[in-house]
């Protein structure tokens, strides 16, 4: 290699000449690089804050499976959750309706939950016997692994925008494994009446809560937490009813390493983060 | 490029006395290919004599624009031959120098023989012409890629040939017709022949007094008879293939019965055709006459299986009849009572109960249980038991019919069998229905159920946000559709096992029908008797130091071929993943019987000729 050739600075540009062998690298190719340079640092408290949203949504996941085992195993009386739902529900609408100034809406909604209603009642009769032969295990199997499907799927996200609430927030699929996951527990129950009225609540709850919570997050962030405390509360009271010690430990144990373990977990996992950036297009990896 | 000599192989050891002089007679196409069909001893003296006297007449023998003249010769050579071939003898072999001798065996026109290029057609051309479908297009594709070839002066001239040595027979004869004293070379005579023509001259005299005064008259009343008589059928044809709508299937296709007699009014009307068409002379040129061997080879296989269906027939209807009683009862019992009626009660029952550990929906299997016992007892009460009295009629009827021929009874068994379980067709094709929609429903809820939406405008699936309402509802019956369907399913897949084992016994007598009935057994035959009445092509071959020209006959694979068309059509409408694809998605599988048997009807026009035709035909042959 001679001095001339020594003297000319190595230029990113394929189209030139340059007396550089073809394998050869410059100091300055990797100048530009750029490293983690979107990557944010959490905080403790949001990844709590964030996290806690896990913990509500198994809460409702387990009322409706504890109302499930009350009117299934206990006889409760299934007008009681039913119609509470339902107050609440109509309650918790008249104000989102008024506080949004949406009135208008109120008839095509109105409409739709009617037929709703309806169609339940007329389908109970069949839900009731959809499963008959089939023995229970196999349905509390498929029940379970819903809920897992159903818990996997579900968005999270604690802040959203005023646009999403209105548009769907959940992703589709795991609302629909959810009410799947309700019609075939309904399909247990033993008279027509404990069908409507679980069905019923439990798509006021699976249906219409998410919705409910979204809108309190988004304006009344305090009535939000209230909420939950309570929801957790009821949901902790009633499985020490149900299922005694043992239950309780399990269940405050899973609550424990959601809330307080995970995000530590996920903030030691943060260092691991290297996202490479610079002034090239990043390749995309074919996958076929 | 050396000369071509076809030589006929009945001249090969006729003149084995050497130092003798002979002249060939033949015919010659541009001096390039040479057909030799006799030859002529003659002596130098003569010749000297009187030039080639007589036999300068042989140019005015003229056979398809080809002259007959002198090709060559043996020995001395004639004056005036120089442009003769000379042909000599090499040990045994005849060779001439600079032409290829090239053996042929003249087929015997008498006896329906001739040599072809290209397969004898035992079909009518038209009906088989889409099976070649296949081949001309490949020929296509190939013609891109290969240099157009001129034939060589030789191939172009083969046809033509062929053609001069299937006359060869017709050539020799009125060779011998105008020249009585010449001599015939070939190996042929006997004192068998002289005979013959003796008894050939007193059988035309008895004929000639027998034709005025009984034939003629006869034969009239028998035409006018007949014509009427086939009115009256062309009508009944007409009838049986009448499509009310272009909706509903003519009689033909919903019964095998009405399409059997079908078949047997077209032949029926189509007999004189073919007879007057085997009746034409000699006088006839060659190419007629070849289409008249085939159309021979047609009119008796037809009649051979007529004959054979009906005495087979007439044994099946003694046995029948013989045995009405046992055989009747014994319907009525084993199949009737058993298999179609108490059989499938308990199949019924059986789906209702878990059938082999599935457990089905209670309620569902329950109701199509009932729905289906029900029929089969509508069935039983409104068409068994008001039939089943007359089982006997029935089992009469047939044996009485198959006097008409094994195949009218079969047809009418199977048609019977057809009315009989026709309560099962209506149920597989309601369950078919049912399981179709279910399928339908279920897919287009679960596009709905992953949020997501056929677009019909751009045939694809798009994503979709639904409101909360329709996921709630469309979910709902998702997975209730979803909890049914095992039970749906199962009715549905028992009734189209049933229905298509009731389509196998139908098809399987539907297949000894069309043996029956179209059996290439006369060309069989005439393969072991006489293959060169059945050409299926040329091969050239060496044999005793000659190359010979040899017919190569009809292979079994090409006497079959309308068959293998319809085992393929049948494989096609029964085994295939279309089929698959229909049973699993639940549209009812129709095997278009009509249309399949159609390819047999071979040996008849697609249709009848007009009574117009028939009579200028009868008039041509009087």
């Amino acid at each position: 290699m001679n001095r001339r050739a020594r003297a000319a600075p190595w230029r990113k540009l394929l189209y030139i000449q340059q007396p550089y062998p073809d394998n050869y690298t410059d100091q300055s190719f990797l100048s530009q690089l750029k490293r983690n340079s979107t990557v944010e640092k959490y905080s403790y408290w949001k990844l709590i804050k964030d996290f806690s949203l896990i913990s509500l949504h198994l809460s409702i996941i387990t009322i409706v499976h504890i109302i499930f085992f009350g009117i299934y195993k206990y006889n409760w009386d299934e007008t009681i959750p039913a119609s509470i739902a339902s107050f609440m529900s109509v309650l918790l609408y008249g104000l989102y309706t008024r506080y949004e100034d949406i009135q208008g809406q109120r008839p095509s909604n109105f409409k739709s939950s009617t037929f709703i209603m309806l169609s339940i009642l007329t389908l109970s009769p069949v839900l009731k016997s959809l499963s008959e032969s089939t023995s229970s295990d196999s349905i509390w199997t498929l029940s379970i692994w819903l809920c897992l499907i159903n818990l996997i799927l579900t968005n999270y996200q604690f802040d959203i925008s005023k646009s999403q609430l209105l548009n769907n927030f959940n992703p589709i699929f795991a609302t629909n494994i959810l009410i799947a996951n309700v019609i075939v527990l309904a399909s247990r129950l033993t008279t027509t009446t404990q069908v409507f009225c679980f069905i019923l609540f439990a798509f006021e709850i699976h249906g219409l809560f998410p919705f409910f919570d979204f809108w309190l997050r988004l304006n009344f962030i305090n009535v939000h937490w209230i909420l939950l405390w309570s929801l957790l509360l009821i949901t902790t009271i009633s499985i020490y009813k149900m299922g005694g010690i043992l239950f309780l430990a399990i269940w405050l144990t899973v609550h424990f390493s959601i809330v307080i373990l995970s995000p530590i977990y996920f903030l030691t996992l943060q260092k691991y983060k290297d996202e490479l950036q610079g002034p090239w297009d990043p390749a995309k990896p074919i996958v076929n | 490029m050396s000369t071509q000599v076809f030589w006929p192989n009945d001249l090969l050891t006729a003149y084995k006395i050497k130092n003798k002089n002979f002249l060939v007679l033949g015919t010659h196409f541009k001096k390039v290919s040479y057909v030799v069909f006799n030859i002529l001893e003659y002596s130098a003296k003569d010749y000297a004599e009187h030039g080639l006297g007589t036999h300068n007449n042989f140019l005015e023998l003229k056979i398809n624009n080809h002259d007959i003249s002198i090709i060559g010769y043996f020995g001395e050579q004639p004056p005036d031959g120089k442009e003769l071939l000379k042909f000599e003898l090499s040990g045994n072999q005849i060779i001439s120098y600079g032409s290829l001798i090239v053996i042929y065996q003249p087929p015997v026109p008498q006896k329906m023989q001739f040599i072809s290029k290209d397969p004898i057609s035992i079909s009518i051309s038209a009906r088989d012409s889409t099976n070649l479908e296949s081949d001309p297009k490949f020929t296509e594709l190939l013609k891109g890629h290969v240099s157009p070839r001129e034939p060589s002066p030789q191939e172009q001239s083969l046809e033509m040939a062929i053609e001069m040595m299937n006359e060869c027979w017709n050539i020799r004869n009125s060779l011998v017709k105008r020249y009585p004293d010449i001599q015939k070379s070939w190996e042929y005579s006997s004192i068998r022949n002289m005979y013959l023509t003796k008894l050939s001259q007193y059988q035309s005299h008895f004929t000639n007094h027998f034709n005025r005064c009984v034939a003629i008259p006869l034969t009239k009343i028998i035409l006018y008879t007949y014509i009427t008589i086939r009115h009256f059928s062309l009508t009944i044809i007409k009838i049986l293939n009448k499509k009310v709508s272009d909706d509903l299937p003519s009689l033909i296709e919903l019964s095998a019965t009405a399409q059997q007699i079908d078949l047997r009014l077209q032949q029926f009307c189509h007999f004189p055709i073919q007879f007057i068409r085997t009746m034409r002379g000699s006088h006839e040129s060659l190419s007629l006459q070849i289409e008249q061997f085939s159309e021979y080879i047609r009119l008796y296989n037809t009649l051979w299986l007529i004959i054979n269906d009906v005495t087979i027939g007439v044994a099946i209807g003694a046995f029948l009849i013989e045995n009405q009683q046992m055989i009747s009862s014994a319907f009525e019992e084993y199949i009737v009572s058993k298999i179609l009626f108490s059989d499938l009660n308990n199949i019924s029952i059986w789906l209702m109960n878990s059938p082999g550990g599935v457990k089905l929906n209670n309620e569902l299997s329950a109701f199509l249980s009932d729905l289906f016992r029900w029929i089969i007892l509508f069935w039983k009460l409104s068409l068994i038991d008001p039939i089943s009295p007359f089982f006997k009629h029935i089992v009469y009827i047939l044996g009485i019919s198959s006097t008409f021929g094994a195949t009218l009874s079969i047809a009418i068994f199977s048609d019977f069998l057809s009315v009989i379980t026709f309560h099962i067709y209506c149920f597989y094709c309601g369950s078919a229905r049912i399981f179709n929609w279910q399928l339908n429903i279920l897919l287009s809820l679960f596009h709905l159920f992953c949020g997501q939406k056929r677009n019909i405008l751009r045939n694809r699936i798009d994503s979709n946000d639904y409101e909360l309402d329709q996921i709630l509802l469309g979910t709902l019956l998702f997975t209730v559709l979803v909890f049914l369907l095992p039970t749906v399913l199962a009715f549905y897949l028992t009734f189209a096992i049933t229905e298509l084992t009731i389509m196998l016994v139908t098809g399987i007598m539907e297949l000894v029908m069309s043996l029956l009935n179209h059996f290439p057994i006369f060309i069989l035959l005439l393969r072991l008797k006489d293959c060169k009445r059945i050409p299926g092509g040329l091969k050239f071959i060496t044999e005793n130091d000659y190359i010979k020209l040899k017919t190569e006959p009809l292979t079994i694979v090409q006497m079959f071929i309308p068959f293998t068309n319809v085992l393929k059509k049948l494989k096609k409408s029964y085994i295939s993943t279309n089929t698959l694809k229909n049973i699993v998605t639940g549209h009812p599988i129709h095997v278009q019987r009509n249309k399949l048997y159609k390819l047999l009807y071979s040996a008849l026009p697609l249709s009848p000729i007009s009574t117009s035709n028939l009579l200028k035909e009868v008039k041509n042959i009087a």
